[in-house]
């Protein structure tokens, strides 16, 4: 049986854009190794969202899942 | 000789015109340090409860900090407080700029103003000298003209200008305090104050050196800063983008505030964004005295003949103007931007009024009647632009949103408090605490109505292998907690971090430059106070300082019948975003109440949210008690 193989799409903010990629993934994979896998820095990484939720780097996206990665945002 | 500061804190009485020279002690410094502090103890003793704001016997304190003026990237900031007209409690806001640098550079620590001038005034400080100078021919004029005509007549193109345009005049309930044309005390309405008073500028020159204890240390500590600004990617992103990085950002994390808190994002957020404005209006990055971050825009557009004068618009006036009204350009935005620089409006709230005025006519409880044929839909540039106009001059519809939008919905009635988006009476700033929970807290418990600049939000500490939250840890904050959790360790975060906040106000330091929202270390921001005073003081102490300013702010708000049922926030943040990327996220309301109860408790207050007696001797604040 071949394994459903789908694309996540990972949204960065950095900078001033916006930067999308997709990763395909057979199954669940963690956020942390994910960032490894598309050489985002982890200690760039302020917080992540997905499905409507905060997420950390030890919760796992799922293939189809959008995640949206963001660097400290603050106020003033 | 102290080192640091003057010891001393000029008294001007405008009923008569005389004033007087206060001596002060270097206990009173490590005690208060400035800023809110100061503010604080000032108010506190020299204001009865009970008094009208506009009345003479409101007094308004101007007050650098003890850091203000040390020669270092962020140490620039001053605040200014009285009773507010806006919310009936105690008013503060700070600005960077050049002014409280010079004033301290003039012989004083801080300006104490009671009384009411019998005809337009400004103040003229020249190195120690005061005159009380008239301003009858400057009355009705813009800013740009007024410090222009200021400097001219004193004869001296290098004079700092703190003053009021026809806004501050009008009595806005949100006028602002402008200087150089481009620093804003922006909230409370602290410029309605100076109108009410006759008070069009405070103008100031210093030219002499403030003696720093150890030039060697405060140089190393200075050197090492500007290093690193272009290295650390939260200075380098200030420098770069200012704080407009934060519109596209925030709308992607669906947390930037959309059609008066409808909606969390704004699909047309990237023609209102740092990349717009640099790609369209950029013509300079500007900064504070000594700063290196240089955070500040200049803008121009020969469209809406907007000047590089007067600066350029800030994440919350993008926000504002932008997003909350639905309003895509921004050229349009740069020049409403100007109006209110011009006029002396604080933005935020100038924005948010008329957010709720466009509301209200969404649902017809407006009409073209009631705003002198202005339709004021959300989108419509050139109403936003008319209406600034007419709030700034009390003209028409204007004199009614010129009351804010909390007195402005009681004029009109019909069921319109539902669109007002206020706490203490003050317009929430452009941050959605959907998202970020401590934002909530922020803007529920500062005294002086819904502030941002309260202490670090949610989403800059919430991982721990990222260098903000890292840099926070020898606060004690040792585990980064979920933006949308409220939990004890929420709470003792912010409990923390809001003192530290007040530490920075009261010190005049500006919050873009200590960790965590920027790159100084907590070591090196003690190492630079002691550096510039000669003292030898701890993160201990300065979180003391910090936690009785707030305490001060707390027993002025008692006094005049506030306490916890104050403490609350809009229903709309008690229901769910409508789209974006946090999409059906709230502030759950039994949580969110929770919380507030554990943070009084955590401070020291009582259930009703009143610092307790022991507590206040805690703080040697037992002048308190006592009177």
């Amino acid at each position: 049986m071949v394994g459903r193989r789908v694309m996540a799409k990972v949204i960065i903010f950095k900078g001033n854009k916006l930067i999308e990629r997709e990763i395909k993934l057979d199954s669940p994979f963690p956020l942390g190794d994910l960032l490894d896998k598309i050489d985002v820095s982890r200690e760039e990484v302020g917080f992540a969202i997905c499905k409507s939720d905060f997420i950390s780097m030890d919760d796992l996206v799922n293939p189809d899942d959008e995640v949206r990665i963001f660097p400290p945002l603050g106020g003033g | 000789m102290p080192f640091g500061y003057n010891g001393k804190v000029l008294h001007v009485d405008l009923s008569s015109g005389d004033f007087d020279v206060e001596d002060i002690c270097k206990e009173f410094y490590r005690t208060y340090m400035g800023g809110s502090g100061l503010i604080g103890y000032y108010l506190l003793k020299m204001l009865k409860p009970g008094i009208d704001p506009f009345s003479p016997d409101n007094v308004l304190v101007f007050a650098p900090g003890v850091m203000t003026g040390a020669p270092l990237g962020g140490m620039c900031r001053f605040a200014v407080g009285a009773k507010s007209p806006l919310t009936g409690v105690f008013g503060q806001s700070e600005a960077g700029g050049f002014w409280g640098p010079e004033l301290k550079r003039a012989g004083f620590d801080a300006i104490v103003i009671k009384g009411k001038a019998s005809k337009p005034v400004y103040i003229y400080i020249n190195d120690g000298d005061v005159k009380i100078c008239d301003a009858d021919h400057l009355w009705g004029k813009r800013t740009g003209e007024a410090q222009d005509i200021i400097r001219a007549e004193q004869n001296d193109p290098a004079i700092r200008v703190a003053q009021i345009g026809p806004g501050g005049e009008n009595l806005v309930r949100f006028a602002c305090i402008t200087n150089e044309l481009k620093h804003f005390n922006g909230r409370n309405g602290l410029g309605a104050v100076m109108g009410s008073k006759n008070l069009k500028a405070i103008a100031v020159r210093g030219k002499r050196q403030i003696p720093v204890a150890d030039r060697q240390l405060m140089s190393e500590i200075s050197k090492e800063f500007s290093a690193i600004v272009m290295e650390n990617p939260l200075t380098r992103g200030l420098y770069e983008n200012g704080t407009a990085a934060a519109v596209l950002g925030n709308s992607a994390a669906g947390i930037l505030p959309t059609k008066n808190f409808h909606y969390g994002e704004f699909d047309r957020a990237e023609s209102i964004s740092a990349e717009a404005m640099n790609e369209k209006i950029l013509v300079a990055r500007e900064g504070c005295y000594a700063c290196p971050v240089r955070c500040k825009r200049a803008v121009k557009s020969e469209r809406y003949s907007v000047e590089p004068r007067f600066g350029g618009p800030e994440y919350e006036t993008l926000a504002s103007f932008g997003s909350l009204c639905l309003i895509d350009d921004i050229e349009v935005i740069a020049k409403a931007n100007q109006m209110c620089n011009e006029y002396t409006l604080d933005t935020i709230s100038t924005g948010m009024t008329i957010a709720f005025a466009m509301e209200c006519f969404e649902a017809n409880i407006l009409t073209k009647e009631d705003t002198d044929g202005i339709e004021l839909v959300f989108g419509n540039k050139e109403a936003l632009l008319a209406t600034i106009e007419k709030i700034a001059k009390r003209e028409g519809f204007g004199n009614v949103l010129a009351e804010g939008s909390k007195r402005a919905s009681e004029i009109i009635g019909r069921g319109s408090e539902r669109f007002v988006l206020t706490v203490k009476g003050q317009e929430l700033p452009m941050h959605d605490p959907r998202g970020k929970y401590s934002v909530g807290l922020a803007y529920a418990l500062s005294e002086k109505g819904a502030d941002h600049m309260v202490a670090a939000h949610d989403t800059m500490i919430a991982s721990k292998d990222q260098f903000s939250f890292k840099e926070i840890m020898p606060l004690g904050i040792l585990e980064p907690e979920k933006p949308t959790k409220f939990s004890p360790l929420k709470v003792r975060t912010f409990a923390y971090l809001s003192m530290w906040w007040s530490f920075f106000n009261a010190a005049g330091i500006c919050d873009f430059v200590p960790v965590p929202r920027s790159s100084m270390s907590i070591d090196d921001v003690i190492n630079a106070l002691n550096a510039f005073t000669g003292w030898k003081t701890s993160v201990f102490e300065v979180m003391k300082v910090g936690e009785r300013a707030l305490a001060l702010a707390r027993i002025f708000n008692a006094r005049e019948g506030f306490d916890a049922k104050d403490d609350i926030v809009p229903e709309r943040l008690h229901g769910p975003l409508k789209n974006g990327a946090l999409k059906g996220s709230f502030l759950p309301k039994e949580d969110f109440m929770q919380a507030l109860q554990l943070y009084y408790g955590m401070m020291g207050w009582t259930e009703n949210g009143i610092p307790t007696k022991e507590k206040l001797l805690e703080l040697g604040l037992e002048w308190l008690v006592e009177g």
